[in-house]
């Protein structure tokens, strides 16, 4: 496993390459081509506010104002993860030739997905920050905050990509159950919803979802307010360890031949 | 001394079998299929040192290709033992979707990459890989705008400049257009003269006799060491077989019967 870190490091360029590859791929066949990765989920956002402000009028005090750059802040980051969850567990399929006959390091292949996911999200920065502005919300300290978020759900989304990649070749049917996780998670997050919704006794356990934490790393740059006591991000951030564990045990588990099972 | 070593090696797969249907003419609603592992190799005696061209022989291509992905530590051996150099470079084919939306110059990169160079041995091999593959003229095209045969070519050339002292050539030894074939022969005697230890996997009897210096046929049960003369031998009997099969198919597609107009 160790090796492994070393040979990524040695190999990043490639790696870069072959992200950038994947990202030609992904747009190619759209006549607006990577328009689609930022325009997307902001149509989305631009809905779901329509939906939340205008139809359910009622229900105005789900989130936080300004509504629309709440719903951004949440579905840009939720993009990358929902990516990430239902790509992976194809991954060893996709790239199984390969896997097969390439030395490089076989947590490469679901990594693609993540950094493919990381540098559309990277990429729709400007997008939330210029909406930041339009609407007349305010950056504040809590920005300081957003690297770190950024590297927590890079290693919530590695985590994951490994764990599923490894079972699906186990188990393929986890492929049916990725979506119906990332509809769990996008309904279980705080995307459209704050904690502030719930009675006090049950906020610390809505951070035993990693995302949760995460959300709120992003959005302390707007609303500081959100972030809450340091225990419940402790809770998030070790979910992702345990996350992180699992996916590296099932790819380099005792026993593991994961070029044999191919 | 030898760089690499098979000692009564064995090496299993997983192949799926169709399982049976509970009723017959209804389908099975779960998986249809179950994992059976048979043996990939059995009883592999083989050796090479510097300066020596092994032939890998076998009639199914999954055998030489598991027994080279041995010795390039991509896989366990399941019975007998094996010495391989901490680093040995496999070439494989490689395939369209690998490299699709790259440059030319990207192609070299990755395929590099993906054979295992680190990033600085990339950029220093990419010049002479580019001039021994005949793609130097045309650094900038996408690779999907250039004749296929020029992929095989890059990933021969990459073999030839690894910086490792074991290359194998997983049919990928005699590759490329009409011109660049012969090439490929001089280019693997000058890297055996070289001092470095390559394995061919080829079903070119022309290949073997001009370049190997050891032949081993991979067989499900038993494998054997033969001399290149007999290597060769059994290609050219295999292509013979292989054509009289071929024709004796043809003949029963003819007799088939059906409606003539």
């Amino acid at each position: 496993m160790i090796s492994d870190i070393a040979r990524l490091r040695s190999a990043r360029r490639t790696i870069g390459l072959m992200v950038r590859q994947d990202l030609k791929q992904l747009y190619r066949r759209y006549r607006l081509g990577f328009v689609w990765t930022l325009g997307e989920p902001f149509l989305l956002a631009l809905l779901m506010w329509f939906v939340f402000t205008f139809i359910f009028a009622g229900g105005r005090g789900i989130g936080l104002q300004p509504f629309i750059v709440f719903l951004i802040t949440g579905i840009y980051p939720f993009q990358w993860l929902s990516g990430t969850i239902r790509k992976s567990p194809r991954a060893f399929r996709r790239y199984g030739d390969v896997l097969q006959t390439s030395p490089l390091p076989v947590v490469v292949w679901p990594m693609r997905s993540v950094l493919v996911g990381m540098v559309e999200f990277l990429t729709s920065l400007p997008i939330i920050v210029a909406f930041i502005f339009v609407t007349g919300a305010h950056l504040t300290w809590g920005t300081v905050l957003f690297p770190v978020a950024i590297a927590m759900q890079l290693l919530l989304c590695v985590g994951l990509a490994m764990f599923e990649a490894g079972l699906a070749l186990r188990w393929p049917d986890i492929e049916v159950f990725s979506s119906l996780i990332t509809r769990a998670l996008f309904w279980g997050s705080p995307i459209i919803w704050s904690q502030k919704n719930f009675p006090e006794w049950l906020q610390k356990w809505l951070y035993i979802n990693p995302f949760h934490g995460i959300l709120d790393g992003y959005r302390a740059a707007v609303w500081p307010n959100v972030l809450t006591q340091p225990v419940n991000y402790l809770i998030s951030l070790s979910v992702i360890l345990v996350i992180f564990v699992a996916g590296l045990a099932m790819m380099y588990g005792k026993g593991n031949r994961l070029r044999a099972m191919e | 001394m030898s760089l690499a070593a098979f000692e009564h090696a064995g090496m299993q797969g997983i192949r799926l079998t169709r399982k049976k249907q509970f009723i017959k003419g209804v389908p099975r609603m779960t998986s249809t299929h179950a994992k059976e592992n048979y043996w990939v190799f059995r009883n592999v005696d083989a050796e090479i040192s510097p300066g020596q061209v092994m032939a890998m022989l076998s009639r199914d291509p999954e055998r030489t290709g598991a027994a080279m992905r041995a010795w390039a530590r991509l896989l366990p051996l399941d019975e007998g033992a094996m010495t391989a150099p901490p680093r040995a470079t496999l070439v494989a084919t490689p395939q369209g979707r690998w490299l699709k939306e790259l440059s030319v110059e990207q192609t070299i990169r990755v395929i590099a990459g993906l054979y295992g160079m680190t990033d600085a041995e990339v950029d220093e091999m990419v010049p002479a890989v580019a001039r021994t593959a005949h793609v130097d003229s045309m650094m900038h095209w996408p690779i999907d705008n250039v004749q296929k045969g020029y992929r095989a070519q890059i990933a021969f050339a990459v073999g030839v400049h690894a910086p490792t002292d074991l290359v194998m050539f997983d049919y990928t030894a005699f590759v490329g257009n009409h011109d660049f074939r012969p090439l490929c022969l001089n280019h693997l005697r000058s890297m055996r003269e070289a001092g470095k230890a390559i394995v061919i996997a080829t079903n070119k009897p022309q290949l073997v006799l001009e370049v190997a210096t050891d032949a081993v046929i991979l067989k499900g049960k038993r494998s054997e060491q033969v001399s290149v003369a007999q290597a060769a031998e059994f290609l050219i009997s295999d292509r013979v077989k292989n054509r009289r099969k071929a024709r004796r198919r043809a003949q029963e597609d003819d007799d088939d019967g059906g409606l003539d107009f």
